[in-house]
């Protein structure tokens, strides 16, 4: 992807206010970011089927993902995107309220890509999810297509 | 290109400036001499692999200042980088350096785990890769990349690794043990393959370390580091081994694409570089620490020379002796000390599994009640903050809203905290058991939840008459007034749905149940829906909270009373959920209980007709009636026929009566 694409979030959240919040937020801090929003990890999995198979469509570059969820939970989710061989590569986010060791650890062996805690304080709050949008959008943007020619030399 | 040998002396210089203490280097000097001729068969390198002999091509990778592509995952604890630069890790700087030696300018790329960053070197969308640990996915690239660094492979496929292997097999140490590992680590796979241990995913180095130390495991899995006590290691058949304390191990390979045998021999002299100079062991202790000095190849060196000469070897070996001795004596001692302790211990475990199981119900309260707390809590501080906006920017209409959300979750908060008060309530304090008559709960019910039928434009119907029981009033009808609640919450979806009250007598108990019209409860979500559990149930669901308090209080309350919960359920066509409360000790007051319910044991109450169904009003102002005496005498004035209401007019008809309450 290059720098003029707008980075892609998908946003599992089922709670409107949190979603709303969290959508203000992200897209408060960067014109540059195309977020969607999904109400739970059967929506997620939806859409992510559909960006697959339409060509003008595409895969988000990051998800966050929520745990506690109506219908399809985050941890169901998380392990349908990871165990899928073109969705797997990426980065998922877990955006929770809960702090409760077993969430983090069986999230963490699911593959999460990075376990975050909502917080109450808005500001920090927003400080974190500029954390998050910058270090995934950081790491993912560089370097691009590299050596390519050299390939099979 | 061709392998160097690893250079030892760079090592040599890096540990020197850490000496052991006399006594382990003696002690070690025994130890070396009988793994001489190992260490020698062992520790030194393999040639290399012969595919990339005489293919190497200078100008394949172009300038020097060619950019390469460094595969990375975070490893846990996950840590979000806060500033520009590479991800931090021993890999990672091992990498970049190597890279930056070699000429190469490094960039980064986060993957999402070891299986991408596989891929991702397969695709060539990473010309090089640090893998940590020796896991599956790290086998399967043996066959395709060429790990050519291997930082103290040696230790890996030693033979006394399958010697270690052989005898905790012999030992059985891996019965049953509890073996922790790092929650999304590599380790996992390790742990879960160890043949009859009991796996266990832990958050975060420092707790691994704190359950080791403090017996709640009795071994880790650590791939990167290897600490003083019960560690498992992996040897290069995917096979485990418990080591020594004496034993650090850091796995790591270098995998670089092998499509370009310029980069592997850039990679390849820049890491001997790092080797010939010392760095890359400078990088190793910085993120490892000093291993403990009597085990540096270079001391075993120097020792195993004196050890040669001989003298030493006799002092040693006496010493250790006098020590080993020492030692068994110690030991004799504690296992005597024990046998006392155990007795004791017995005694006080006992104690302890009574104290583990209440403790258990709290942390699973405190698990669920915290997130649902938190939950309303994270949207009224992002709305304050949004009200402060609107109101400086003078936009009244936005900050309205604000406010009002901020009032909604407010309201969710404290019907959250109502109901764990409710909760605890059910749990806590003597149970007060009287003849109670469920007519009159219900009635207490329906007048609480006035407003809220209204709100959903629900029916609530009581079947009468309902039975009289031996409960605690107020137990019981915090029971009825959270099935009311939950019917109204999942099973009014739309508006002029209907609740019924009914009750029936089945195994020995008798029941009252909650009728809804809702969708139903899932197959899949019957058995635990009366646990303490996160939501769950169906699309309305999301817009409530902590919906897992009301039913495992209604299970609290039944218990109490020797009673049971269950329910009936078809999707699509509503559920009904039934409190069970066993017939009193009196044989006439329970047959007069049971016949309250004009029932036959096991008969469904659902197949009679509605008898009656009163014009809905509004609730009557006083409820609470002149209440009956408690006891036999009540009891048997509402057995059999419907109590007269005080208010409402006596149903035409007679018999069975249904009253219907309606808030339109």
């Amino acid at each position: 992807m290059t720098e003029e694409t707008p980075f892609r979030i998908l946003l599992v959240e089922d709670n409107e206010d949190h979603a709303e919040l969290i959508m203000e937020i992200l897209e408060d801090a960067s014109a540059r970011v195309d977020v969607r929003r999904c109400c739970d990890g059967e929506a997620a999995l939806a859409h992510l089927a559909g960006a697959r198979q339409d060509p003008a469509a595409h895969l988000p570059d990051l998800v966050l993902l929520d745990l506690d969820m109506p219908r399809m939970d985050g941890f169901q989710t998380l392990s349908a995107i990871k165990s899928d061989p073109r969705m797997r590569r990426i980065p998922v986010v877990i955006l929770t309220t809960s702090r409760a060791r077993q969430d983090v650890a069986r999230a963490l062996d699911g593959h999460a890509n990075s376990y975050v805690c909502k917080t109450a304080d808005f500001s920090a709050l927003e400080a974190l999810l500029a954390e998050v949008r910058r270090y995934w959008t950081r790491a993912n943007l560089r370097p691009g297509p590299i050596l390519g020619d050299a390939v099979g030399a | 290109m061709s392998r160097a040998p690893l250079d030892r002396s760079g090592r040599a210089l890096a540990r020197r400036r850490a000496p052991g203490p006399p006594a382990a280097a003696l002690r070690a000097a025994l130890g070396a001499a009988l793994a001489l001729a190992l260490l020698a068969a062992i520790a030194w390198p393999r040639p290399a692999p012969a595919q990339e002999a005489g293919t190497t091509q200078a100008g394949a990778l172009g300038p020097a200042a060619a950019e390469v592509a460094v595969g990375w995952f975070p490893l846990p604890p996950y840590i979000i980088a806060t500033e520009d630069g590479p991800p931090s890790g021993f890999g990672a700087e091992v990498l970049s350096q190597a890279a930056r030696d070699a000429g190469l300018r490094p960039a980064f790329r986060a993957l999402s785990g070891p299986a991408e960053a596989l891929e991702a070197l397969r695709d060539g969308r990473v010309q090089a890769l640090a893998v940590f640990g020796v896991s599956q996915e790290r086998l399967a690239t043996v066959e395709y990349t060429r790990p050519f660094v291997e930082v103290r492979s040696g230790l890996f496929s030693s033979a006394r690794m399958a010697e270690t292997l052989a005898a905790a097999r012999a030992a059985g140490d891996l019965q049953g043990a509890r073996v922790g590992y790092q929650a999304g680590g590599l380790g996992r796979s390790l742990a879960e393959a160890l043949p009859g241990a009991e796996p266990r995913s832990i958050v975060g180095f420092s707790n691994l370390m704190e359950q080791l130390a403090s017996g709640r495991v009795d071994a880790v899995v650590l791939l990167e580091e290897a600490f003083d006590r019960g560690v498992f290691a992996l040897d290069q058949q995917g096979r485990f081994a418990r080591v020594g304390p004496w034993l650090r191990v850091t796995p790591m390979a270098i995998a670089v694409d092998r499509r370009l045998p310029g980069l592997a021999r850039r990679f390849d002299q820049a890491i001997e570089g790092m080797q010939a100079g010392g760095r890359l062991a400078e990088i190793e202790d910085r993120w490892f620490g000093a291993p403990p000095s009597w085990w540096t190849r270079a001391r075993i060196a120097w020792v195993s020379a004196a050890t040669l000469a001989g003298a030493l070897v006799l002092g040693a070996g006496l010493l250790w002796q006098v020590r080993e001795r020492e030692r068994a004596g110690r030991l004799a001692e504690a296992r005597r000390f024990g046998a006392e302790q155990a007795r004791l211990a017995e005694a006080l475990a006992f104690k302890n599994a009574e104290l583990e199981s209440r403790s258990r119900d709290m942390e699973r309260l405190l698990y669920v009640v915290s997130h649902d707390l938190k939950s309303p809590l994270v949207s009224i501080g992002g709305f304050a903050r949004r009200l402060d906006r609107h109101l400086e920017q003078g936009d009244p209409e936005k900050a309205r809203s604000a406010a009002e959300r901020i009032s909604r979750n407010v309201q969710a908060m404290s019907e959250l905290i109502e109901g764990i008060l409710r909760l605890g309530r059910a749990g806590a304090g003597e149970a007060r058991l009287d003849w109670v008559e469920v007519d009159r709960v219900a009635d207490s019910v329906a007048e609480a939840l006035a407003g809220r039928l209204e709100r959903a434009r629900a029916r609530l119907i009581v079947m009468r008459p309902l039975p009289v029981v031996r409960a605690d009033e107020v137990l019981l009808r915090q029971a009825l007034q959270n099935l009311v609640e939950n019917a109204l919450r999942y099973g009014c979806l739309e508006p002029g749905m209907t609740v019924e009250i009914i009750s029936r007598s089945r195994g020995g108990l008798v029941e009252i149940g909650v009728r809804d019209e809702g969708p139903g409860v899932p197959e899949k979500d019957r058995e635990r829906i009366f646990d303490l559990y996160r939501r769950g149930l169906g699309a309305s669901a999301a817009s409530e909270e902590g919906a897992g308090l009301g039913l495992a209080t209604v299970r609290k309350i039944a218990e109490r009373h020797g009673g049971r919960v269950g329910l009936d359920s078809r999707p699509g066509r509503g559920v009904t959920f039934w409190i069970g409360l066993p017939v009193g000790p009196d044989a006439t007051l329970a047959e007069h209980a049971a016949g309250a319910a004009g029932l036959p044991p096991g008969q469904s109450f659902e197949a009679r007709p509605f008898a009656f169904a009163a014009p809905g009003g509004e609730p009557p102002a006083d409820r609470s009636a002149p209440a009956q005496a408690p006891g036999g005498g009540a009891a048997s004035g509402s057995a059999g026929t419907p109590s007269p209401d005080p208010q409402d007019p006596p149903p035409p008809g007679g018999g069975q009566g249904a009253e219907e309450r309606s808030a339109a």
